[in-house]
């Protein structure tokens, strides 16, 4: 029998499926829609592909490090040997931040558009998306995990449409294409740059499967197509999205759709006060439509009718809960294997019986996903976009973790240059060394257009930092000392003397 | 370094340990895998079969299509099925390789913590 094979192993398409799955989410929409108003015309998707490119030069470096080991705890163990253990508590502990950065801003989306699109306005959207989380907590708990073929069907099927779509709006838009080779202002450019990162937020989340596959150039390739896949159907949505309701508001400035957005826009600023709405340009009406928390309901409302909102209530729901489901679940085991290692507490590793799940870590994962939405759905009270300092928190501490993959691929060179690397980024220390600077810059970008991100993230660091360099040693020594006092049970072996610690 | 002996004791106890314990089977009621285990330092090998929860068989050497193979350190090997060790913690570190679904992962830990539950 040789050695390594799995009686089940996970394909190409799956490792596809899971990343792109996990980065589609229904906050993709609005964040797709922020990034068409920081350029001009309809020149997002070179924003769009440069973030890809980035991403996928960032996803070399993931391959890399998942290759040399191919574990579901990933990212604190590639920091850890490529730095120190603090390092990988605090990296990991930002991961967390970055996660529920996504959950608010995702969970605010999600409740607008079943607020929006079923048109059950007395249930308010912080109680669509508070069902929404508990439903899906229920599921996590109940161990009901959208896996294998039927995950594939749902994610491919929903890309799918969404591409189909797009490409129907971009066929039927009325006019011509307007400067799709010309982004404009480099600042702006960057900042669109640092959205799209947001949006393919979570593709690297695949690097758990590397215990699945038995190729590790499984993971590399998945990566690889994962980033076209995203690329593709976030470029062709954005341009349908933009070309079809730029000139629809420009066309309608008056219609009851469209007129709050014009209005919204003039409020914050980002249309002048004394505008004529009936000569409104391609990229006024671009700035108007991207005042929607939900411009993805009104593209398929203007589309389709009611058919289109059924259909894209239908796709946030997929979007949402292939990235909730997978995401929460995989969170929630690293918090049980944190807990069990000493770095939590003990509470986190408790196991339901009944379902074999680690309940504990599900519940309290919800309720810090329920209070960060909590959050947003108040402070949306006083700012209805305010969801998006999410977005950019997401992007930020995302573009962080890139750069420091990228610098912890060139530490283990160094540090175990003879160590196993079933996939090596190709060109030296070049693409590393690329990665880490852009991504570099684009935190900088990120936090000189919204200070309040490097505070929070600043603010998250420092709890982290205290969290893991004080309290986990202390815990860490009280439950080494417990097992010390446990007697072996291993024949021969004296108290003390096992690697029970 | 474990002997190949010495593997399979622990593995006797460990099956006697699970098999016993009502608190696992109820859990592992719906868990039926091949696990094969392998110690990277020397040519121990065993494999382990649990049928709905209950360790059927124990065998020297790889036998049959494995759903789980577990890949660490002959000591390490010994001492996690003697329960002398927090299998979590060697998951973490990278020195305790696995490789499987990210449930059964968790179900293999989840099963040292219910045998011999911390303090």
């Amino acid at each position: 029998m040789a050695e390594g094979h799995l009686a089940k192993v996970v394909k190409l398409r799956t490792v596809v499926s899971t990343g792109a799955g996990m980065a589609l989410a229904t906050v993709s929409y609005s964040a797709s829609m922020e990034l068409a108003t920081l350029v001009l015309g309809d020149s997002a998707w070179i924003a769009i592909l440069v973030s890809g490119v980035l991403c996928m030069l960032a996803g070399a470096c993931f391959a890399e490090l998942s290759g040399m080991y191919p574990t579901a705890a990933g990212i604190k163990l590639f920091i850890q040997h490529a730095f120190n253990e603090k390092a990988a508590m605090l990296f990991a502990s930002l991961y967390i931040v970055v996660a529920l950065s996504v959950v608010g801003a995702e969970t605010f989306v999600l409740a607008r558009v079943l607020h929006d699109g079923t048109g059950l306005t007395a249930i308010p959207p912080w109680a669509w998306g508070l069902t929404f989380l508990v439903l899906v907590l229920g599921l996590n708990i109940a161990g009901i995990r959208i896996a294998g073929a039927f995950q594939d069907v749902l994610a491919y099927a929903m890309f799918a449409v969404l591409i189909a779509t797009s490409i129907y709006a971009i066929v039927t838009a009325p006019g011509h294409v307007h400067t799709p080779l010309l982004p404009g202002h480099p600042a702006s450019f960057a900042k669109a740059v640092a959205v799209g990162v947001f949006l393919y937020v979570g593709f690297e989340w695949v690097t758990p499967l590397a215990e699945e596959v038995t190729d590790q150039k499984l993971i590399s390739r998945g990566l690889f197509w994962t980033i076209w896949l995203l690329f593709l159907a976030y470029a062709l949505f954005n341009a349908g999205l933009t070309m079809t309701m730029a000139p629809a508001i420009q066309a309608h400035p008056q219609d009851p759709m469209f007129a709050p957005l014009i209005d919204a826009a003039i409020d914050k600023g980002a249309l002048p006060a004394g505008l004529d709405r009936a000569a409104l340009t391609y990229d006024q009406a671009k700035q108007a439509f991207g005042t929607s928390v939900v411009p993805h309901v009104l593209f398929y409302k203007y589309m389709f009718g009611g058919a289109g909102i059924v259909l894209i209530i239908v796709l946030s729901l997929m979007a949402s809960v292939t990235s909730f489901n997978a995401g929460t679940i995989t969170a929630s085991r690293f918090m049980y294997a944190l807990a069990r290692d000493g770095s939590l507490p003990k509470v986190f590793s408790r196991i339901s019986i009944r379902f074999a799940t680690p309940y504990m870590a599900l519940i309290a994962l919800s309720v810090l996903c329920m209070l960060v939405s909590i959050i947003v759905f108040i402070s949306a009270q006083y700012d209805p976009e305010s969801y998006e300092l999410f977005i950019f928190l997401g992007a930020f501490i995302e573009c962080l973790i890139y750069a420091v993959m990228a610098c912890a691929v060139i530490s283990l060179r160094r540090r175990q240059p003879d160590h196993a690397r079933p996939y090596r980024v190709p060109g030296g220390d070049v693409i590393p060394v690329i990665v880490a600077i852009f991504f570099g810059f684009l935190m900088i970008t990120i936090v000189i257009d919204r200070p309040l991100v490097g505070a929070v993230v600043a603010v998250a660091a420092g709890l982290a930092a205290y969290y893991g360099w004080r309290v986990v040693p202390r815990m860490r020594a009280k439950a080494r000392a417990a097992r010390g006092t446990r007697a072996p049970r291993r024949p021969g072996r004296r108290p003390g003397e096992s690697e029970a610690s | 370094m474990a002997t190949q002996q010495e593997i399979t004791e622990a593995l006797a106890d460990f099956r006697n340990q699970c098999n016993e314990n009502a608190r696992l089977r109820k859990m592992q009621r719906d868990w039926t895998k091949v696990l094969h285990l392998v110690a990277e330092d020397n040519d121990s090998r065993h494999t382990m079969t649990v049928v709905a929860g209950e360790t059927t068989k124990i065998e020297e050497g790889l036998v049959g299509t494995p759903d789980i193979i577990v890949t660490t350190k002959s000591e390490t090997l010994c001492d996690m099925f003697w329960g002398d060790l927090n299998p979590a913690q060697k998951y973490l570190s990278g020195e305790l390789k696995l490789k499987a679904s990210q449930e059964d992962v968790m179900r293999l830990d989840a099963i040292n913590l219910i045998i011999w539950p911390d303090e």
